[in-house]
């Protein structure tokens, strides 16, 4: 049993929220207490599992660890393959811890506005845990886009249904954006497997093409290279987001119910950036390579557009009520937080689009750190929400008063998330800005400035981001906590026992990780080192 | 004279002697007041058992070719597929129809025994080797679909249905027998392989290829439903009763595309052909997938977007003609065996939405996942797997003929894949539109008179585990067993 255990590690990591939401699908209805008790267990063995995981891991090898291979469908060599290395390690720990907290914070469910039976929410909960645990672990590219897909259905019912008044609409919008992104992904995924000549047959195998990727260079021609790295780039930009891909982000979160939410930033992000490094840039480190200006352009603009959506959110911004014929101004703090995502995403673009050591751990430390920050932080905004039934940034004000412990701890996670030092998400966005700094390319003109400035006036331009992300946090938090109490809101009560129990976690990681970084930055080290000379970008000195 | 190409041939038709003998036997019973409906019903349905048995004993065995009735009938492993997937079809059909046409006046007999003869009719599409047999054919199967289409007599839509459907019918099939008249004409022979040999040794001019292919397309595609002969179709799947429809979209369609297959095959032959006829289908495969998915999206009734999905999924289908291979060809098989299962497990919950709940649009289902979760499930289920999403089955169907074109990748395929693709989205639209409506929207309440009968729900949910255990479990012998029956 034990030896069972250690050998199919992954795999149970991956696979018991799906054997646990079958079981829940034979409870009655009206066991609800055993509904979530089940679903919590489902969840919880996976975080449980992640300690030996953790333990067994050998953070020193940039190979493949806890390697799990089997044929699937044995005519078209399509493997059951799975494994992780640093760059999938962190985020099987964020998935299956984040999974967890939502479990509990989805507790109060009976409360929610939208009342719809819970049996469905957490079966597609765990499904949806399935599949995210799944993409990051999967080496198969058909195993991977089966997965990629397996989110997409439980997250359209879980916006769809348990969503707020534009549920519909929010949800459809997801499911389109994506489901276009991953069409383009099967057509380069085709491509490859036909172009693929694994000792004589086609394959999936994605280490395959890591090895072979200047064999798909000559084979294809780098013109076709590039195409195949845009289509692939386009499918996963969808999912990060990236400018001018991101408009479904704000619907989905907005309408979203926090621990969807919760989910969407913390995990489904994740997913993209993950793809970009693990698929696009392993496959195709050459056009990588010619592509990393275009990164750097869309990191600057994503961190520059990002906050100022978010800032937008703070003055309001005038909407019309297609249904009432009425202009509402909107000041969503959940809509500002989720513009956030955008803007702190593009700080990952950014060490993407260096590709050096700092740049890349920068990169996956942020994708990890991001998924903490926000994801506590739209947790806070449900806490509020849940009491005042509104998000709406101007009606608050000294909340301080009647919320000690919910006013002290979102200080410190708005600290966080806007980059003070000492807190985790600092080191990340500060390693991020050092990558982007460290590139240049004196041989080239972009644009018609020198290689030589390019990267850096850029990355200077980034910067302002980090002032930006202060000025909306900073100015949100003033109009909801300090001032006048808003008298309506007199009587509010503070923060619950299990909504501290979901938020603390959070920040406990938080602050260790801003003061000992290197407890997590040691996990992925030697990954990033071997990804780095992998792709090779010109001012990368070998040696 | 020599009478031993008849014993052969009797000798090898078992399966069609029993259909035909086992419809004279219900048509016959029918007579005796004192039998009941339920017992026809189980006659009927022991019929398409005894039938489906002895083709899966030959199906194991027999592997080579042998051709029946002096060229008429082609008995190969190709043939014997098809006239299991039809008796298969046939029988899921019979049983769910079973609720509803229990209770019509009048028409019971005649559906048992229509939808027998209609089998018959699509095993022999399959195994026509000659046009005779092939017009033959496709004429029994029309006919019998028009009566089919028009047994709700006092319904006005059925009869329009009906109406609707011999006038395209004929029209087309009129046209079809005047292509094959050219090449007759041409070759002095009605066997396809005949046929198709003597035209490699002429040269004749591309217009002479490029008429009568056209001409004789008008017959088949009528049967497939592809574009530009598919105007009969949303009319008549909204006016035929339900259990009819969800026969019309699976079996006649899938036995216009055998029989286009042994057409091609026989005519142009695999490989490089005097004439580009592929043209042609890129042609109608991209204009269906289009005009499908595309009007499929302003629907709001269930039966009439089916149709239009009907003719998006023969665009696809007809993919295949682009390369038309061995492992194409396999490919369309594996393709109408998922596709069968998916539509007819839409169908059967149509069926009940429309039976018990008295649901026939997408407006009127709003909200309806919480009445009735079980079928809400299934349904999308169905639905996703008709995107071909995993992890459903018809993701892997889509994806085999996809990559049967791809493979010799030009221009041409590329485009044609990438309309594919691209429709392939759009499609989610409508399709989702359906579950958005029962799980995300907001509704009334549904009252329902009697409990869903087993024999609804039973089908129903096996269909639905096969689309999601297809997908799961390694199904590369279905694939091999596909291919091995490919032409």
């Amino acid at each position: 049993m034990n030896e069972f255990i250690t050998n199919h590690l992954l795999s149970l990591i991956i696979f018991v929220p799906l054997i646990g939401a079958t079981v829940i699908l034979f409870i009655p209805n009206n066991q609800r207490l055993l509904i979530k008790i089940a679903s919590l267990v489902s969840a919880a063995i996976p975080l449980l599992l992640c300690y030996p995981l953790l333990n067994e891991y050998n953070s020193a090898s940039a190979q493949f660890q806890f390697v799990e291979r089997a044929n699937w469908i044995e005519y078209f060599n399509i493997e059951y393959y799975i494994g992780i290395d640093g760059l999938s390690i962190s985020m099987v720990l964020l998935t299956a811890m984040l999974s967890f907290i939502c479990i509990i914070a989805s507790w109060n469910i009976e409360h929610w506005k939208v009342n719809k039976g819970i049996k469905g929410y957490f079966c597609l909960f765990l499904l949806l845990q399935t599949g995210m645990t799944g993409v990051f672990c999967a080496l198969d590219f058909f195993l991977f886009y089966v997965f990629w897909e397996l989110v997409l259905l439980p997250m359209y019912f879980l916006i769809g249904i348990w969503g707020g008044p534009r549920r519909e609409y929010a949800a459809m919008k997801f499911f389109l954006y994506t489901l276009v992104g991953s069409v383009l992904m099967l057509v380069v995924m085709l491509a490859l497997y036909f172009t693929s000549n694994k000792d004589g047959a086609f394959t999936f195998d994605l280490l395959w093409y890591k090895e072979n990727a200047s064999k798909i260079l000559t084979s294809w021609g780098s013109k076709w290279v590039m195409v195949g790295f845009v289509g692939l780039f386009i499918g996963f930009a969808i999912k990060v987001p990236i400018f001018p891909f991101h408009t479904w982000l704000p619907d989905a979160h907005v309408e979203a119910p926090t621990p969807v939410s919760v989910i969407l930033a913390g995990v489904l992000l994740k997913m993209g950036v993950y793809g970009l490094l693990r698929i696009s840039y392993c496959v195709f480190p050459d056009a990588a390579i010619q592509f990393s200006p275009i990164m750097m352009i869309l990191g600057a603009v994503n961190i520059i557009y990002g906050a100022m959506c978010s800032m937008a959110q703070i003055r309001g911004v005038p909407r019309l009520d297609k249904s009432t014929g009425q202009m509402t101004i909107e000041q969503d703090w959940k809509k500002l937080i989720a513009y956030s995502s955008v803007s702190h995403m593009g700080y990952c673009l950014i060490g993407m689009a260096a590709v050096t050591t700092a740049g890349i751990t920068g990169a996956v430390f942020e994708m990890w750190n991001h998924g903490i920050i926000t994801g506590a932080l739209f947790l806070l905004v449900g806490v509020l929400y849940d009491r005042a039934h509104h998000r709406n940034i101007n009606e608050f004000g000294g909340l301080w008063a009647p919320m000690p412990y919910y006013g002290g701890i979102t200080a410190v996670m708005f600290m966080a998330s806007l980059g003070l030092p000492g807190l985790a998400g600092f080191i990340s966005e500060a390693l991020c800005l050092i990558g982007g700094f460290q590139a240049s390319d004196p041989t080239n003109y972009y644009l018609g400035i020198s290689g030589a400035y390019f990267y850096k006036i850029l990355t200077g331009i980034c910067a302002i981001g980090v002032v930006l992300g202060a000025g909306y946090f900073l100015w949100s938090y003033q109009r909801i906590f300090l001032g006048s109490l808003n008298t309506k809101y007199a009587g509010i009560s503070d923060i619950s026992t299990r909504e501290l129990i979901t938020i603390v976690p959070l920040l406990i990681i938080t602050i260790l990780l801003g003061i000992q970084p290197t407890l997590m930055t040691d996990l992925f080290i030697n990954s990033v080192k071997e990804f780095v000379s992998f792709i090779g970008m010109p001012w990368i000195t070998t040696g | 004279m020599d009478y031993n190409w008849i014993e052969t041939g009797l000798q090898l038709s078992r399966p069609e002697l029993l259909i035909i003998g086992g419809t004279v036997a219900v048509i016959m019973l029918s007579i005796f007041k004192q039998l009941s409906r339920t017992f026809l019903f189980l006659c009927s349905c022991a019929i398409l058992i005894g039938a489906g048995y002895i083709t899966l004993l030959d199906i194991q065995s027999y592997t080579g070719q042998t051709i029946l009735f002096k060229g008429a009938i082609g008995y190969d492993k190709f043939s014997l597929f098809f006239k299991m997937l039809f008796i298969a079809i046939a029988f899921i059909t019979m049983l769910f129809s079973y609720p509803v046409i229990k209770n019509w006046t009048s028409g019971f007999v005649e559906f048992l025994s229509l939808l027998l003869c209609c089998t018959l009719g699509m095993i022999y599409m399959a195994s026509s080797r000659t046009f005779l047999m092939m017009f033959l054919n496709l004429e029994f199967v029309s006919i019998t679909s028009y009566i089919m289409a028009g047994l709700l007599r006092h319904n006005k839509k059925s009869i329009e249905a009906s109406l609707k459907y011999i006038i395209y019918g004929a029209g087309s099939s009129g046209i079809m027998l005047f292509g094959m008249s050219f090449l007759y004409a041409i070759t002095g022979s009605i066997d396809v392989y005949t046929v198709g040999n003597t035209l490699r040794h002429l040269d004749l001019p591309n217009s002479f290829y490029l008429i009568t292919s056209i001409l004789i397309l008008a017959g088949f595609a009528y049967k497939m439903a592809i574009v530009p002969f598919h105007m009969w179709c949303p009319d008549v799947y909204e006016g035929a009763p339900t259990p009819v429809t969800a026969f019309f979209s699976t079996g006649p369609k899938i036995a216009g595309f055998a029989m286009m297959i042994r057409f091609v095959d026989g005519v142009f032959g695999k490989g490089s052909s005097p004439f580009e006829w592929q043209l042609i289908f890129i042609i109608v495969s991209v204009l269906s997938m289009l005009i499908g998915n595309l009007t499929a999206l302003q629907q709001n009734n269930l039966k009439r977007l089916m149709a239009y999905s009907g003719i998006a999924h023969a665009g696809y289908m007809a993919l295949i003609f682009l390369t038309f291979t061995q492992d194409s060809i396999g490919s369309l098989l594996f393709y109408s065996v998922i596709y069968s299962i998916m539509n007819l497990g839409a169908f059967i919950t149509i069926i009940i939405l429309e039976k018990y709940y008295n649901i026939d649009n997408i407006q009127s289902s709003a909200g309806f996942a919480y009445t009735n979760p079980f079928l809400a499930i299934c349904l999308s289920i169905f639905m996703f797997s008709l995107v071909g999403l995993p992890p459903f089955a018809g993701f892997f169907s889509k994806l085999l003929v996809f990559m049967s074109v791809i493979k010799p990748l030009n221009y041409l395929t590329l485009f044609a894949i990438l309309v594919a693709v691209i429709t392939t989205v759009i499609s989610l639209f409508y399709y989702v539109k359906i579950i958005g409506a029962m799980f995300l929207k907001q509704g009334g309440n549904f009252t329902i008179t009697e409990r869903v009968s087993l024999i609804l729900n039973a089908p129903m949910a096996i269909l639905a585990l096969a689309t999601v255990a297809i997908f799961i479990t390694d199904w590369d012998w279905l694939f091999e067993f596909c291919k091995s029956c490919s032409l």
